[in-house]
């Protein structure tokens, strides 16, 4: 407030008929005055942004299974594509399918394949342990708990076993 | 403090001064601790007896008004409920909470986060057609429910500094934000769903996470922040596929 | 469809990215073992009797269009997964690598069942 200002507090008293109470009058330098030098107030501030490091992922044990449930999703996407290579040559024939199921028995395909079931089991670990998030289940006064929504899955994944290795295994 | 001194422990303080330090680095106090001794007294310590310029934000001392957050040996906690006999023999390093812009020592810029969190229309939009007036708005404990643990966040921001998308996603609204639009989106009483929309469903928005789930880890009042943002994913894509179909019911104006 | 400032399609690529996952976790574990260790390892016998089992299924136009469309939806799982771990390790690919990237998604499948049905 500078100098010579109506306090606004007893103009507003005022109009809300509050009767006002006698102030003297006191000059109160303006901040301009007190530092001649600054004429404009200057800020201190010079916040620091922390830098981004590009190996976060690694920092700590949470962000190394997130990285690794991350790349399992990559592994998973590519046997998707022997799969597709499978199908392709089912549909051409038994010599071509004969072909694919060869080339699966050789040594770096197995080791492939190895790899591949590992991070198919984290992927679906860690979606089961992931979907109680999503999928939750009000009943009255509670939620349905975590576990069912896990069970559930893990019953789906072993119906589905069932039903591939009967279908495969039928003579 | 109260009580007898059971040793003294190294506490590691990042420090900064914007006017003075070139950058943040980090200081050395040795402090006196007891049975009692949490981290944000330690704190008290050091600025009552060794280095006053020590900045920090504190308040209820016991967890509820979320203002004490820092990060205790590289994990995004509250000091006044960590207490530092379990740090000892230390060293502990305390540091500002992590992927917000430090402004002084332990003191970081919450303006990105307040202005996500207005983004966001955090307050019980009325029912345009028909106000609460003199009815008032009437809620049963299963409606409660679905928005409860939402409600429970204290803004601390333990989770943004646990979620590394906030430091990758600068346009994302952070773990807080989102699970205060959920909040109110589940709430019975509120109609303001359509118009939260337009903050979450964007180009970072709520759509950078990608369920690291640090957040929920991190949150100190179990709100589980990583479980609001999936809700408001699935919802969000219902509310998408809802106007796919049916342009004119489905979308607000 | 309402416009607003950024709005994205990325709600109906999260759909599809969770479609794609449940399909994924019920199912891959099983086809890894069964197809890259139990059938090329004579579990189920020669492949040329395997071939005679599952043919029917799998080579009938409607058969093989549904496990291309399954394995395209769970490639697409994959491939969002790819894309947002891009963006994890603090790159900004243009907007022609995500269309690269989702493009596998959709074209695999679809060359897929065009040679399917050439063959």
């Amino acid at each position: 407030m500078t100098a010579g200002e109506p306090a606004p507090r007893a103009a507003a008293d005022a109009a809300a008929g509050v009767p006002a109470v006698a102030v003297p009058a006191v000059a109160v330098p303006a901040v301009a005055d007190m530092a001649p030098e600054a004429s404009a107030a200057r800020s201190a501030r010079r916040p620091h942004h922390p830098p981004v490091r590009r190996t976060w992922f690694l920092a700590t044990g949470a962000y190394r299974a997130y990285a690794l449930r991350e790349a399992s999703s990559v592994v998973v996407g590519l046997f998707v594509l022997n799969l597709v290579i499978g199908l392709v040559s089912a549909h051409r024939g038994v010599d071509a399918f004969t072909r694919w199921v060869e080339l699966q028995r050789s040594p770096a395909v197995v080791a492939l394949t190895v790899v591949a079931l590992a991070m198919a089991v984290v992927h679906a670990i860690t979606w089961f342990r992931a979907t109680p998030a999503v999928i939750r289940v009000r009943r009255g006064r509670r939620h349905l708990d975590r576990r069912w929504v896990v069970l559930a899955h893990y019953l789906l994944l072993a119906a589905f076993a069932v039903v591939v290795l009967l279908w495969l295994g039928r003579s | 403090m109260s009580g007898e001194v059971l040793g003294t422990i190294t506490l590691r303080v990042q420090r900064y001064r914007p006017d003075v330090d070139e950058a943040p680095h980090l200081v050395d106090y040795a402090v006196p601790w007891g049975q009692d001794t949490s981290v944000l007294d330690a704190l008290t310590w050091i600025k009552d007896h060794l280095d006053p310029t020590l900045a920090f934000r504190w308040s209820c001392r016991m967890a509820i008004c979320g203002s004490c957050g820092f990060v205790l040996n590289g994990t995004p906690r509250l000091g006044c409920e960590h207490f530092v006999r379990d740090y000892a023999p230390g060293p502990l390093v305390v540091e500002p909470l992590a992927n917000l812009a430090v402004e002084r020592d332990l003191v970081v810029d919450l303006e990105p986060f307040l202005a996500s969190l207005e983004r966001v229309r955090p307050w019980l939009a009325p029912d345009p057609d028909d106000p609460p007036g003199e009815t008032g708005n009437r809620q049963t404990p299963e409606q409660l429910l679905a928005y409860h643990d939402y409600a429970m966040c204290i803004d601390c921001l333990l989770c943004y500094a646990a979620c590394p998308q906030v430091a990758l996603a600068p346009d994302f609204l952070g773990p807080a934000a989102i699970t205060a639009a959920v909040r109110y989106d589940k709430d019975s009483r509120d109609h303001g769903n359509g118009d939260r929309l337009p903050a979450l469903d964007r180009e970072d928005g709520l759509w950078a996470c990608t369920f690291v789930g640090a957040c929920s880890t991190a949150c100190p009042k179990g709100v589980d922040p990583a479980a609001a943002i999936q809700q408001a994913k699935a919802a969000t894509a219902a509310a998408w596929a809802a106007e796919f179909l049916l342009p004119r019911r489905g979308g607000r104006s | 469809m309402r416009r607003w400032e950024g709005r994205t399609n990325e709600p109906l690529f999260w759909a599809l990215f969770g479609g794609g996952g449940m399909l994924a976790v019920v199912t891959m574990p099983v086809l890894v073992v069964a197809a890259g260790l139990l059938v090329p390892f004579g579990v189920f016998g020669e492949p040329a009797e395997v071939h005679a089992r599952v043919a029917g299924f799998v080579t009938h136009p409607l058969g093989g269009l549904a496990v291309c469309v399954a394995l395209g939806l769970v490639l697409w799982h994959c491939c969002h997964r790819t894309w947002h771990a891009l963006r994890d390790l603090g790159l900004h690919p243009p907007e022609v690598v995500r269309a690269g990237i989702y493009g596998v998604a959709l074209l695999t499948p679809a060359i897929t069942y065009a040679l399917c049905l050439a063959a």
